[in-house]
């Protein structure tokens, strides 16, 4: 069954592409008077539409002053595309400038937090440096006398006794002979300093190092 | 201050991409002539205001000036330039949802007062076709303005550029399906706006009718 909603998306199709409206409409549409009333006005739309295109556009007299304003723009856009020492200084103070008289917007909520928050750590930096009264502690001094054990030194003598076994045979042989010796020859006389005289230059070396020629 | 030059037909298009692209600023403004019409209707469309679509086409053409040596001939310059052109109005669109965020139709209205008194002084008998035509463009322009600046932008390229939804679609950044859409929705604000009745004409469908006959 034909339903002329449906087909307003074709009517505005064929409408729309000129290379289709020299042909014929398909058969459906070219029967229904309403569609091809509605394809009718769809096509005086954009054929007005169209040349309204045209009579927008100002009249000649506006284009030399809109080419003036063109070549301007563009003298001023070919001139800041070389940046100069002295643009670069103006364009940093202009930009300075603006860091300090640019706002922010903050919603109220968002502000009253943040302030309340600096007032906050402003009363706690306040406090910090306030200085602390600490109750001092009570000192009671005490003298305890306490002994301190001398480190003595002991001497202790060890005695070690040490047998040595000996042959027998040589020993019994040398105790005669010694006894003999003994009886024979007269009694040593026990070593002394009697008579000792100490010679008058005392001449010593004295050697201080492995070397042969140091002295 | 130096004005445009009357754009010479004899020199190619080539010949002034080529002199345009070793920063000669004649040569562009030149160029800039050739499409400057084209691109100002597209700019008035979408802005709706005059003031707005001129400073629109002419950081189109700031832009273009200052990526011409990324032009290598690919495509036409026209098609690269109308590159330049959706961006600029795509970013122009941003800005202005940016700063008036929540108004869906925020544009102005096409200010017949403000036309200047050069165009005015026409003939006798093409000053009634001239405010007809007047009329009907800013009929054309209260329709396109009930629109969001995306599907008015697309409607554009459709109907006044002859893109495919392919393209557009490639362009803009969205789907085949939102860009046929938009086109409609646009056709059918149109039609509401110029409220074309073939079968019941009234004494503004004859002034319609008169200014037909004129084309």
């Amino acid at each position: 069954m034909h339903n002329c909603k449906a087909n307003r998306e074709t009517l505005i199709a064929l409408a729309l592409n000129p290379s289709d409206q020299t042909q014929s409409l398909p058969a459906e549409i070219e029967t229904c008077a309403t569609c091809r009333t509605e394809y009718a006005a769809l096509r005086n739309s954009l054929r007005l539409a169209g040349q309204a295109k045209q009579s927008a556009l100002p009249a000649e007299s506006f284009w030399p002053g809109y080419h003036a304003r063109l070549r301007q723009r563009l003298e001023a856009a070919s001139q800041s595309a070389v940046p100069s020492f002295a643009f670069e200084e103006q364009h940093l103070r202009t930009r300075l400038g603006n860091l300090f008289t640019s706002s922010v917007r903050v919603p109220v909520p968002v502000a009253a937090g943040l302030l309340l928050f600096l007032l906050i750590s402003f009363a706690f930096a306040l406090n910090s440096r306030r200085p602390i009264k600490t109750p001092q502690p009570i000192v009671v001094t005490k003298t305890v006398e306490v002994r301190v054990p001398q480190a003595t030194i002991r001497e202790r003598v060890v005695t070690r006794v040490v047998y040595r076994e000996r042959d027998r045979r040589q020993t019994a042989g040398v105790k005669a002979n010694a006894i003999a010796a003994r009886r024979n020859e007269p009694a040593e006389t026990p070593f002394s300093l009697i008579g000792f005289k100490p010679a008058n230059e005392v001449k010593l070396t004295i050697i201080k190092g492995s070397y042969r020629d140091e002295k | 201050m130096k004005l445009f030059q009357v754009a010479p037909l004899s020199i190619s298009e080539d010949e002034l991409i080529k002199r345009a692209q070793s920063a000669d600023m004649d040569a562009f403004c030149l160029l800039a002539q050739r499409f400057e019409r084209r691109i100002y209707s597209l700019a008035l469309h979408f802005c709706h205001n005059r003031q707005d679509a001129e400073d629109l086409s002419q950081e189109v053409w700031l832009k273009s000036y200052q990526a011409l040596n990324t032009f290598k001939g690919e495509s036409s310059f026209y098609t690269w330039l109308r590159k330049i052109t959706i961006n600029c109005f795509l970013n122009h669109q941003r800005a202005r949802s940016f700063r008036w965020r929540g108004q869906t139709t925020a544009v102005q209205l096409f200010d017949m007062d403000s036309i200047e008194a050069g165009e005015r002084r026409e003939s006798a008998a093409d000053s009634e076709k001239a405010f007809l035509n007047r009329i009907m463009a800013q009929k054309v322009m209260q329709a396109l303005s009930e629109l969001t600046s995306q599907q008015r932008l697309i409607f554009l390229l459709k109907h006044h550029e002859e893109m495919t939804y392919e393209e557009i679609a490639k362009a803009v950044g969205c789907s085949t399906g939102t860009a046929k859409k938009s086109v409609y929705r646009a056709v059918i604000k149109l039609r509401e706006h110029l409220n074309i009745d073939v079968q019941t004409p009234t004494a503004f469908h004859a002034l319609q009718a008169k200014i037909e006959i004129g084309v």
